[in-house]
């Protein structure tokens, strides 16, 4: 299993290079790192700057010497904060990640209690009910959906009972006051979580209907019943334990999705994350942001793949061979 | 002798019963008919709408929906319903337009990089893993940014981003199809790769190819949306559903919410019913594939 | 209606209907069987695919789809299965009768090791085993069945097994409880012929040792001679015939039976260039059964006027002995 983890790693790594390499020189192309000095007209300071950064030298040097100051460490300043960047990125992914592991949580449970509902009652007025439902999760845009809770779930009420605050809370991911209580951040998670999932558990639950479905007309499960067992171990002992290994690399493959998603449900809720700090980047130019920026997020997604294939290892013993 | 040339027969018997099939698929009747009126509404409009577009009445202001103004009016005294209409235009128009071309770019990569195999296959699976590495609304953001936010840019940065689903798929397809026996047929009578592409292959890969422009005008009418939202897509005077919505955000808690709702709900009935409509056309394909709604995708 | 019942049937099926309700219609897929099984008989349900002996061990199982209407009647040691609650049919099956699918390959779940599926088939109607002794019972029931090194393999995983050892532990699995009544689908079909015999082999020990009754479900009339005691002969849904394995191969009344028999290539064939005899015609699905008996289009004994019109009824033979056949009562009442 290391084995195999290690040599799907090390697959990764020319991709990445690239990967990394090509978005190093678009960036570069498309962004000029020194726009606010050149405003400042300091040819002095331009010359100073433009020899400190390397940025005079040909594209791969200047990629290499990037490189070789991310892999020690050393992301350098952003030009729009002024700021060091590590621990700019280090905070906002900190945030996301937290994001990220409830939406994760919530979106399988989600998909895995409403797919095998519906399988085990299949063509009843739920599993309909259900179906309609997904299909308008798939087509919601996913900042609209945003938008709208926020008005009907926490502005309306509030506005509506002359509360003090809303019921559940739309910026950010924490109360600035307080400490930090479970109460605190459910209430701060639950709009975004809600955004961020609702077009994957609508895939995600038809995925896991369709896959409960195959299985449950299979032999084996067949076969359980006919040796008298109970109904509840056949789904869930038999059944839906086939029929999560197809789930988890559907997720992994949804996994850059969510990433995307994540973006758009920080700039909706002003999450201080990882896709707002693209975004603000983005906007001011900021090159020194936007480069570790995105070599973290390609190793998240390959980290995320990889997660994933291990987990369908340990759940499909037929896998392992290889 | 001219069996290079002749139709190929696996795909005349489909062809009749297509549209029977298809109709008996209710939903997705019903969304080519909403799809219809909603293109007849857009394109329209210099006809159908009620008022002129931009037509401003600044001492009337936002109102909510009346008879006079069945979606209202905006801050500007404009009727509602009149420009989201015209902004309809350009959000179909644009998705239309990145279906179509990430479509026709991802249907010739796929198909030659099936059909070819070998190095060029290797490469274009190379390729594809790189865009999915990277997350595509960071991809087209920077590419936008980039290359500014006129519609043919964001046509191009959308389409150049977003041709890898169809690319893998259409692949997929040509691998089992290199198989068949029709395919030796004609190699056998010296017919060259073009030609057997393009006489044999693709007509195969029809059905294929219309429920994936279904599925691709559908992810990019959210996407556009998404990104107009953000900043990156259309820019105002210009107004697409997207940022129409940018605008209205800011409304969250007033009296003037309605101005966030009707853009929303344009662009989510307008994805069920083009979703429905692939569901239908996949049915209509294929008789053996259970009902099940079209995922919905990024665009890498 | 048999020979002499001194003990209670094991097994007694009566006037067995089983209708699908269907968008097109109602499909009749099963009509009027009748059999029985004695306690450590072997019974051998013969017929081609799509005759019913599939649906038929189903149904005494009370495993049927949704859309499937039942009538009649199946006892199993007396007790009503038909119309039974699903709690009392869950504790029967696995318990007092199973069925050993055809394909252990697909039978077995894939995810869980072969000792866990054994131990799960005791476990569920005898809850007060303790992990160590289901193991060590599993374990004994892979050494039954002649699986080497039963200790290790009890721990592996289905598709670690090769075919006829996979088959093996789904018999083991099948027969842990000792149910009185083994249903066996199809148990040699998808093996070659060498593990064939080692198949039916195990099944003989397991029957002599549980003493218990065996309804072998096949196609192959060769495994039917070496193994069954009694055969039953299965057409479109129908019992054709119904006899001790005796008289069916040496006696055969029944115009189909007849055929199969006469279809089966044989060494001491008098004329070897000659092409080997087909029952001209195939065997109709259910939506499209003629009227009457279903074999008439393809017998060569059919009577005008009365087989394609009437359903034929039973008709007694022999002691144990019976087909169901017009053209057969005809000639008897003649003689």
């Amino acid at each position: 299993m290391v084995r195999f983890a290690l040599r799907r790693l090390l697959y990764s790594l020319p991709v990445l290079l690239i990967g990394s390499f090509l978005l190093f020189w678009a960036v570069r192309t498309v962004f000029d790192p020194l726009l606010k000095l050149r405003q400042v007209r300091d040819p002095g300071v331009i010359a100073r700057e433009t020899e400190r950064l390397g940025l005079d030298q040909g594209i791969l040097t200047q990629y290499w010497r990037w490189l070789s100051g991310f892999l020690t460490g050393d992301w350098g300043v952003s030009s729009r904060t002024s700021g060091d960047v590590r621990p700019m990125i280090q905070s906002a992914l900190t945030v996301t990640l937290e994001l990220l592991v409830w939406g994760l949580i919530f979106a399988t449970l989600a998909a895995v209690l409403i797919g095998v509902w519906s399988a085990v009652r299949q063509y009843s007025f739920s599993d309909h009910a259900l179906t309609g439902l997904s299909y308008l999760g798939l087509a919601l845009p996913a900042f609209w959906f945003g938008l709208v809770l926020i008005q009907v779930l926490a502005v309306w009420p509030q506005q509506l009972f002359g509360w003090s605050e809303p019921p559940f809370f739309f910026v950010g991911l924490s109360s600035p006051d307080q400490d930090p209580s479970f109460v605190d951040t459910a209430r701060h998670m639950v709009l975004p979580v809600l955004t961020l999932t609702v077009g994957l558990v609508a895939t995600w639950s038809r995925f896991t209907r369709s896959s409960m479905l195959d299985s449950l007309s299979s032999d084996y499960v067949r076969t359980a019943r006919a040796k008298g067992v109970p109904r509840h171990r056949v789904v869930v002992h038999h059944a839906l334990r086939n029929a999560w290994g197809p789930l988890i690399t559907v997720i992994a493959i949804d996994a850059a999705l969510l990433i995307g998603g994540l973006l758009v449900t920080e700039q909706v809720f002003s999450i201080p994350g990882m896709g707002r700090l693209f975004l603000e980047s983005l906007l001011a130019g900021d090159v020194f942001v936007l480069l570790p920026w995105m070599l973290i997020t390609g190793i998240a997604v390959i980290v995320l793949n990889l997660m994933a294939d291990i987990a369908y290892g340990v759940l499909d013993p037929r896998v392992r061979v290889t | 002798m001219t069996t290079a040339s002749t139709q190929p027969t696996v795909v005349q018997k489909k062809r009749p019963r297509f549209w029977t099939r298809f109709s008996r698929h209710r939903l997705a009747v019903l969304g080519a008919g909403i799809l219809a009126i909603l293109a007849i509404s857009c394109y329209g409009a210099a006809f159908i709408a009620p008022y002129d577009q931009d037509e401003q009445n600044l001492l009337l202001g936002p109102t909510p929906p009346s008879w006079d103004h069945l979606l209202g009016t905006d801050e500007l005294g404009r009727d509602y319903l009149t420009e989201i209409l015209y902004a309809g235009q350009v959000s179909l128009s644009l998705a239309i337009g990145v279906a179509l071309m990430a479509t026709a770019i991802g249907v010739f990569i796929g198909a030659v990089a099936g059909y070819r195999g070998g190095w060029l296959d290797d490469l274009f699976m190379r390729v594809t893993d790189l865009f999915l590495v990277v997350p595509a609304i960071a991809l087209l953001a920077l590419a936008l940014q980039g290359l500014g936010h006129n519609p043919l840019s964001i046509v191009l940065v959308l389409s150049l981003i977003g041709w890898t689903y169809i690319a893998r798929v259409v692949r997929g397809q040509v691998l089992s199809l290199r198989e068949r026996e029709f395919i030796d047929a004609a190699r056998v009578i010296g017919a060259k790769d073009r030609q057997v592409l393009v006489r044999h292959i693709l007509p195969n890969l029809g059905g294929l190819i219309a429920v994936n422009v279904a599925l691709a005008v559908a992810g990019a009418i959210i996407i556009e949306s998404t990104l107009s939202f953000l900043g990156f897509g259309v820019q105002p005077p210009q107004t697409s559903w997207g940022n129409m919505l940018s605008q209205a955000s800011g409304l969250i808690g007033t009296s003037k919410v309605y101005l966030l709702y009707f853009p929303g709900l344009f662009i989510l009935i307008t994805v069920l019913a083009v979703n429905f409509v692939g569901d239908g056309l996949r049915d209509a394909l294929d008789p053996r594939s259970t009902s099940q709604p079209t995922p919905r995708r990024g665009r890498s | 209606m048999t020979s002499e019942p001194t003990a209670l049937p094991v097994l007694e099926v009566n006037a067995l209907c089983v209708t699908f309700r269907t968008r097109e219609g109602d499909i009749e897929a099963l009509r009027d069987v009748s059999f029985a099984i004695a306690a450590g008989e072997s019974l051998g349900v013969v017929g081609e695919s799509g005759s019913g002996k599939s649906l038929t061990s189903a149904a005494i199982m009370g495993l049927l789809p949704a859309n499937a209407i039942v009538s009649g009647s199946v006892r199993l040691l007396g007790q009503e299965l038909l119309g039974a609650k699903e709690s009392t049919l869950r504790d029967l099956r696995g318990r007092r009768m199973a069925v050993i699918a055809q394909d252990a390959l697909t039978a077995l779940n894939p995810v869980h090791t072969v000792g866990a599926q054994i131990a799960e088939a005791i476990k569920v109607h005898d809850g007060s085993l303790s992990k160590a002794q289901l193991r060590s019972r599993s374990i004994e029931l892979l050494d039954l069945v002649g699986i080497p090194q039963p200790a290790s393999r009890v721990d592996n995983y289905p598709h670690e097994f090769s075919g006829g050892m996979r088959q093996r532990a789904l018999i083991a699995m099948c027969v842990a409880n000792e149910p009185d009544l083994v249903i066996a689908d199809e148990p040699t079909t998808a093996l070659d012929v060498t593990v064939q015999a080692q198949v039916l082999d195990v099944l003989e020990r397991i029957q002599d040792r549980t003493d218990s009754s065996l309804m072998l479900i096949t196609h192959d009339l060769g495994v039917v001679a070496g193994v069954a005691d009694r055969v039953v002969v299965m057409y479109s849904g129908s019992l054709v015939e119904d006899g001790d394995v005796d008289s069916l191969f040496y006696d055969t009344a029944h115009p189909y039976t007849r055929g199969l028999l006469a279809s089966l290539p044989r060494l001491d064939a008098r004329d070897r260039s000659e092409p080997l005899y087909r029952i001209p015609g195939f065997q109709p699905p259910p939506a499209q059964r003629p009227s009457g008996c279903p074999f008439h289009p393809r017998c060569d004994i059919a009577i005008a006027g009365v087989c394609d019109v009437e359903r034929p009824s039973v008709h007694v033979i022999g002691p144990s002995h019976q087909a169901t056949c017009h053209a057969i009562s005809r000639q008897d009442g003649q003689s």
